[in-house]
């Protein structure tokens, strides 16, 4: 019989997982970011969201 | 019951096939080793002389060579080692109970299906350029001096893209291993009161061992012949400093239009690419056995 899991330790592991796979696929957003802005726009840091 | 007749058929049937792939492996082959004995320059089309070993003897004396050899080594060796300690650490968390659990994992999963010279862009332009990259950007904004990845720590860059790729990889096959764990082992040593790491280190690992080989294996095959991260962010340099073997082949071939000297690295790098499978067969193979 699989044990239970306490919710905080599932959150542990929710937070975790998510910080470190958002740092994994960031590079993957950030061009699809990118992608979207102009080319004097992509030389600077901001604005992240693209400006439509 | 297959027949001696039938069995016949089988054979003759299939031949066009057998035929067709050891002429697509074996003539490329052929072909580089008969260059390789040739003085054949892109320079000089039609003056092809035969030279003998010396085309062997120019390639293995450059000292661009051991460089090319220990990068190559180094390469690997550090690619191997990130993705083998940080797949096992992301299998594990990934198999824990949580929230999102199917997005956390192609999340995780998704660097492997950019292309190589894709990947190799985004990173020296956008997170690695000294003036417009966002590492410059976040050191400027701690009021540090921006690094020159690509100038001063080439290898280590070219490391970091290679193992941000096949980190993936080799999280899906620890993973899927360590879906096969049995719990009721984990729960059952937790009981007689063993701590984490040794449930880590007796009962995990040791599951993984087989996974870990089958990672260490496929990924040292295509690791051996890492390229495009190369020639689109370093081009090998600054000097040799991150030219693999395969880079100087190429460089050979194709920028000093050698191509005798070229076809004798490429048959090198065979040659070396057979002994280190030798090795790690030897060493590492006999997890694979049932």
């Amino acid at each position: 019989m699989a044990r239970a899991v306490t919710n905080q330790r599932k959150l542990v592991f929710t937070l975790v997982a998510w910080t470190i796979g958002i740092a994994i696929f960031f590079p993957i957003l950030w061009t699809f970011l990118t992608s979207f802005k102009t080319e004097a726009e992509g030389d600077c840091i901001a604005p992240l969201i693209p400006v439509l | 019951m297959a027949t001696a007749h039938s069995k016949t058929a089988a054979r003759f049937m299939i031949s066009p096939a057998v035929v067709l792939l050891l002429a697509w492996m074996i003539v490329p082959l052929a072909m580089t080793i008969y260059f390789s004995f040739l003085r054949y320059s892109l320079l000089s089309p039609g003056e092809e002389t035969f030279t003998g070993w010396d085309n062997y003897t120019y390639f293995l004396t450059d000292p661009a060579f051991v460089a090319a050899f220990t990068n190559t080594i180094i390469l690997v060796v550090g690619v191997l080692l990130i993705t083998v300690i940080l797949g096992i650490a992301l299998a594990i968390l990934l198999d824990q109970p949580m929230w999102g659990q199917g997005i956390v994992r192609i999340l995780v999963i998704a660097p492997f299906f950019v292309m190589p010279t894709v990947s190799a862009l985004v990173w020296k332009n956008m997170f690695m350029d000294p003036v417009n990259g966002l590492f410059a950007h976040a050191a400027k904004a701690l009021g540090l001096q921006p690094f020159e990845f690509l100038s001063h720590a080439p290898l280590a860059s070219i490391i970091l893209i290679v193992s941000w790729q096949w980190l993936p990889f080799a999280t899906l096959i620890l993973l899927t291993a360590m879906q096969s764990l049995d719990q009721e082992q984990l729960e059952a040593s937790e009981m007689d009161g063993a701590s984490k790491w040794s449930r880590f280190y007796y009962i995990v690992l040791p599951h993984l061992s087989r996974a870990i080989t089958v990672v260490i294996l496929i990924q040292t095959i295509f690791l051996l012949s890492v390229f495009a991260e190369i020639l689109v962010t370093t081009n090998g340099g600054p000097g040799t400093a991150s030219t693999n073997i395969t880079y100087l082949v190429y460089a050979q071939s194709l920028l000093q239009f050698d191509v005798g000297g070229g076809s004798a690295g490429g048959i090198i790098a065979v040659i070396l690419a057979n002994i280190v499978a030798i090795f790690l067969m030897r060493m590492i193979g006999k997890n694979l056995e049932a």
